[in-house]
């Protein structure tokens, strides 16, 4: 068995994933990743879409050609790999949307957003994919920050204080992000055999402490011109564009979590600064935003 | 809801502009950057609002099965005044299948003659006419790149310009064919045809309204203040022309053939020979 820690949780792998942060064997252990057979079609499915079933607390992911995942209420991951299959093609799956799926079903908010902590707190960069969330991390992890959570960012409220942990010690990047941090890529590292994506150390772990959340800034490409600004949200429209970051929003109704997703919401809603970035859709103003997401993280 | 399916630069946008105005009436013409409800296939959005996928950890082949099954039920997940817009063709070249081979809902196909979409997907993508033209001529074009760094819009496989529209044809049965320089040359007709077909029954008045409100110039004017929120990275001017034969000054002899002996026959049958 391997322990790991993953956003604070003990987990126990029959899997060697070594994407994720030294766990503490003595300690309970909170998750369970096991091999074991999953059937095709997961029993009294509240809804099923392209590749997923859910019910509440049971979410099953089938990847055809690839695996099956079934995680049983928050506390177990049953991993049916297909014969013959590069486990890399697994992970890409297992640190995606089968850790999203979990983390909803361990009652935290999880968040489609990278993650950094800076004097504290911590601060999430959401957007859709290609936004470049990832990429930015990278940049403020460079710059000597704490880099937390790359893509998805489960925030936990301990006594209602949204806070969030580190969870997965590797983010991904395109080539030209690498060579933009001074990294050439390296074979090895790509997440998967075909695909120019590559692996990226988070460098510095910190795994037991909750970072108190203090900004998210939403990351929008500039539709109409090529000049970067920020704007911070407030009334009504906070907490709409707050619920739209939500990290698989097709899994709530299924899993009938839509009140307390809401609540959630709301919680975070009235505890953080959200921000908007419009960013100009070619590269050449990337150091120009890193430096006012600087400014505005100091706020 | 409808589909709108087109081959790149044919005149959907224009069609969305006019069905706006149609459906949404006001005193001031439809704004370009608030069209009606529209949903781009190849928008990644979709596939992270509705799948568990994160499309840029895909592969192309992968992006493009999930896609299809996506677009295969998102019509009953869809508000009942949208478009989904697709310019992929709709027959794989592998199998020789149609990628969506059960829709239901009302398909409007619009086509424009080759020799001035050659002319308008040059301008757009800032290509030559002749990188234009072998585009149009290969039967492998996909149009963006599964590398790219931004990839809110996933690359889609199109064919060649001929094989695009009969993928459509052939495998659609309730299609609505509606040529581009139509909408031009006869108009009435031609959107009265279209606002029919999706079930509609504005009277002449509103339609020659809706039209007079969807003139070129005026899309322009728009575009000169703002940008057009649809329009390509490369190039700024997304409401160039718009007129029909173009070509006739700008293509050389040699280009025109290069054109007309890869689509002759679609050519004719479309009447653009």
């Amino acid at each position: 068995m391997h322990y790991y820690s993953l956003f604070g949780w003990n987990v126990a792998s029959e899997f060697e994933l070594p994407e994720l942060f030294d766990g503490n064997p003595k300690r309970e252990i909170d998750i369970q990743i096991i091999a074991k057979s999953v059937n095709e079609n997961l029993e009294g499915a509240k809804k099923k879409g392209i590749g997923f079933q859910v019910k509440p607390s049971h979410y099953q992911l089938n990847i055809e050609g690839v695996a099956r995942f079934y995680v049983v209420k928050g506390k177990e991951i049953r991993i049916d790999v297909e014969s013959g299959i590069d486990f890399k093609e697994v992970k890409v799956y297992l640190f995606a949307s089968v850790l999203g799926g979990l983390c909803h079903l361990r009652n935290t908010l999880p968040i489609h957003a990278s993650a950094v902590a800076f004097q504290g707190n911590s601060f999430l960069f959401a957007g859709n994919s290609g936004s470049g969330k990832s990429t930015l991390v990278a940049a403020l992890q460079k710059e000597g920050l704490l880099a937390l959570n790359d893509d998805l960012s489960p925030i936990m409220f301990e006594s209602n204080q949204a806070v969030l942990k580190q969870g997965v010690a590797r983010m991904k990047l395109w080539p030209d992000a690498l060579s933009w941090l001074g990294k050439t890529p390296n074979k090895t590292d790509k997440i998967r055999t075909d695909l120019e994506k590559y692996g990226h150390e988070i460098e510095t772990a910190e795994t037991t402490k909750g970072f108190p959340v203090k900004s998210m800034f939403v990351l929008c490409p500039n539709i109409y011109d090529e000049t970067l600004s920020i704007k911070k949200i407030e009334g009504k429209e906070k907490l709409v564009k707050l619920m739209r970051q939500t990290y698989r929003t097709q899994l709530i109704d299924g899993l009938e979590i839509g009140q307390e997703h809401f609540r959630k919401c709301a919680l975070l809603s009235n505890q953080i600064n959200l921000y908007e970035i419009q960013q100009p859709r070619t590269v050449s103003k990337f150091k120009e935003q890193i430096d006012l997401i600087l400014k505005h993280m100091s706020i | 809801m409808f589909w709108l399916a087109s081959y790149p630069k044919s005149g959907s946008t224009w069609m969305r502009v006019f069905l706006t105005n149609l459906l949404c009436p006001d005193d001031q013409p439809a704004h370009i950057n608030k069209l009606l409800n529209t949903y781009g296939a190849n928008d990644n959005n979709l596939i992270e609002h509705y799948t568990p996928f994160e499309p840029s950890e895909l592969t192309f082949s992968e992006l493009q099965e999930i896609r299809i099954k996506l677009l295969a039920s998102l019509p009953n997940q869809l508000e009942a005044q949208a478009c989904l817009k697709i310019h992929q063709t709709n027959i794989d070249a592998n199998t020789g299948k149609a990628y969506l081979s059960n829709i239901k809902e009302p398909l409007i196909y619009v086509v424009r003659n080759p020799l001035d979409v050659c002319i308008s997907l040059a301008h757009h993508q800032k290509w030559g006419i002749d990188e234009s033209i072998d585009f149009m001529n290969n039967d492998k074009a996909v149009l963006g790149s599964i590398d790219r760094f931004n990839q809110r819009l996933s690359p889609e496989f199109l064919n060649n310009w001929s094989q695009h529209y009969l993928s459509w044809k052939n495998t659609v049965s309730q299609m609505l064919l509606i040529r581009y320089e139509d909408m031009q040359e006869k108009g009435l007709e031609t959107f009265s045809m279209i606002s029919e077909h999706l079930g509609f029954d504005y009277t002449e008045g509103e339609i020659v309204n809706a039209i007079s409100k969807s003139e070129i110039n005026l899309l322009q004017k728009q575009e000169a203040d703002v940008r057009f929120k649809e329009g390509s990275i490369a190039n700024r001017n997304f409401f160039r022309k718009g007129i029909s034969g173009e070509w006739k000054s700008i293509l050389t002899s040699d280009q025109v053939e290069r054109i007309a002996s890869k689509h002759r026959a679609v050519m004719k049958e479309l009447s653009y020979l």
